[in-house]
């Protein structure tokens, strides 16, 4: 927006500057709706009985079932992150280099499941996974001996899920980076003599790393929060810390553990966002197709 | 890609991108025959088909409502993201660099803590206002999540707009209320749209805020799926899946039209 509609005496009013009424109105929704809450829950989290205290995170982190939640919700995420990376990865450098309606078509397919409830998604792969479930009958019609698996109420189960609801995401990230290499880059590659191998190992990956990192990072920390997947397809012991949160809020009454748990959560990840913003920016973690 | 690959290795790769669009696609097909069970358990397969369970949904006063509390609350919670994100796009987009940025990161900053952590700011939100329970703190705690998606997708439609085409309509006299609602506003519309269907979208599906403040006459369609996810498992889920499947599936088309409408416009205008 120019300078001309920010200036001027005339569009003043009330001491405010019209153009810096639409900012205010943004900063006092988010101060009012959002930080206003969190201070909240900090201020709950550190406290009892009126008095600052570490007494509530001394006491959740001792008990073992938390550090085990905490260290199955980080695992979880990554091996998920994992496989969504390996699963994507080959079929994004195609996806990338494709152009006019089977571009589009393709991205139809990607962004059809992403938008579509992660509810949804995950009651399908209920009925999937079951043990007479089509997964089971398929294994067992290709004579694949063991079955029927037990695929659901387990830690399998939810990383399955869970890479089913977060696959899209590392799509979106890794095609959005690899669609801006520059192909002049590879032809020279080729025409000094690399064999295509040669060019996909000493121009093209390095070049798609950055979309690869901020894919893991965008699907580790939300599969770090995730919580309908593994309520739904977890079993009883395999629960996340989003679980946990939910747990305190509706079972137990507990707010000072849930506001506890939500300051961990919160440091978690702004820890994973500073460790990946060194290498990658933070713009780029946000807006991987920009 | 890399030119001089063998053809073979081409089909290999096309095939396996067709694969994983596969993965990707196949289980949402498999709602439909789901949702045509003739008992009350759900199977890949049923035979016979049966319309049974779309006649239950139909005719229950539960999901009904369900439904009915979700449009509500999602319809606030897009109208209100949408316009602050409007505005806090604007105030990206105009700010200098160093309030920018830091504008930016507030904007998105309910994007990047984990949702749940939302749905307890907004649980924690509505106790202390003495509004637990109420509706409207439920559309604003699903707001907060579609807010940064729209503030970012505003936000780069505005940048697009170029400085000139705004300097001219006042130069040539235009109050800034003309130059919004006849310059900006309809340069931006695709952007304005967008935002507003996504941001439904999400405040629709979302979860934990809606458990959170869930009472018993207050229930979103979500909170109904998971409940009957959890604890009963009945086609009925598949055939609101169905449902929901298809009314996106008309979305995500009606959306494709409008950006590429825009895009041809844009295309004549230069």
């Amino acid at each position: 927006m120019p300078s001309e509609l920010a200036s001027g005496p005339a569009r003043r009013i009330g001491g405010l500057s019209r153009d810096y009424l639409g900012m205010w109105l943004v900063l006092a929704f988010l101060s009012l709706f959002f930080l206003y809450p969190l201070a909240r829950i900090l201020v709950l989290s550190l406290s009892e009985e009126g008095q600052f205290s570490l007494g509530v995170y001394a006491r959740l982190l001792g008990e073992p079932t938390t550090r085990e939640v905490l260290l199955q919700t980080i695992r979880t995420s990554l091996t998920v992150s994992l496989i969504c990376a390996l699963v994507a990865y080959p079929a994004a450098t195609r996806l990338a280099s494709l152009s006019g309606w089977q571009a589009t078509l393709c991205n139809l397919a990607i962004l059809f499941p992403f938008l579509t409830s992660s509810l949804v998604r995950t009651f399908v792969f209920i009925v999937l996974l079951g043990r007479r479930g089509i997964v089971n009958q398929a294994l067992e019609f290709l004579g694949v001996p063991g079955g029927p698996y037990k695929l659901l109420f387990n830690q399998v189960g939810v990383v399955i899920g869970m890479s089913y609801v977060l696959l899209p995401y590392m799509l979106l990230s890794l095609v959005g980076s690899m669609k801006r290499i520059d192909p002049a880059l590879l032809r020279a590659a080729r025409s000094l003599g690399a064999s295509p191998f040669t060019v996909f190992r000493t121009v093209y990956l390095p070049l798609s790393l950055p979309g690869l990192a901020a894919g893991f990072v965008i699907t580790t920390i939300l599969g770090f929060g995730y919580f309908v997947t593994p309520a739904l397809m977890g079993g009883p012991g395999d629960m996340m810390i989003a679980q946990l949160v939910e747990q305190q809020i509706s079972v137990t009454y507990n707010l000072a553990a849930a506001a506890a748990l939500a300051v961990i959560m919160i440091v978690v990840v702004a820890a994973a966002y500073a460790v990946a913003s060194r290498w990658l920016g933070l713009s780029r973690l946000m807006r991987p197709d920009s | 890609m890399i030119e001089g690959e063998s053809r073979g290795f081409r089909r290999l790769h096309t095939g396996y991108l067709i694969f994983v669009l596969g993965l990707l696609l196949l289980p949402l097909l498999a709602l439909l025959p789901m949702s045509f069970s003739p008992t009350a358990t759900v199977v890949a397969w049923p035979a016979p088909w049966s319309a049974r369970w779309y006649d239950a949904v139909a005719s229950s006063p539960e999901w009904r409502r369900a439904l009915g509390w979700s449009l509500l609350t999602a319809t606030f919670a897009s109208a209100i993201a949408t316009t602050t994100g409007y505005f806090g796009a604007a105030a990206i987009v105009r700010a200098g660099a160093r309030g920018s940025a830091a504008l930016q990161m507030l904007l998105l900053s309910p994007m990047m803590v984990p949702q749940v952590v939302v749905a307890l700011a907004t649980y924690v939100l509505a106790t202390s206002l003495g509004l637990h329970g109420h509706w409207l703190i439920l559309a604003v705690g699903q707001s907060l999540l579609g807010l940064p998606v729209a503030a970012m997708i505003i936000a780069a439609s505005l940048r697009g707009i170029h400085e000139s085409v705004i300097r001219a309509g006042i130069s040539l006299g235009g109050s800034r209320a003309q130059v919004f609602w006849r310059i900006v506003f309809p340069m931006s519309l695709h952007a304005i749209l967008s935002a507003a269907a996504l941001t439904f979208l999400i405040a629709f599906d979302e979860l934990l805020i809606a458990v959170f403040l869930a009472t018993p006459s207050l229930q979103t369609l979500p909170v109904r799926i998971y409940e009957s996810v959890h604890y009963e498992l009945t086609p009925a889920v598949a055939v609101i899946s169905v449902l929901l499947t298809a009314l996106l599936c008309a979305g995500v088309v009606l959306n494709q039209i409008v950006q590429w409408t825009a895009a041809r416009l844009k295309g004549g205008a230069r």
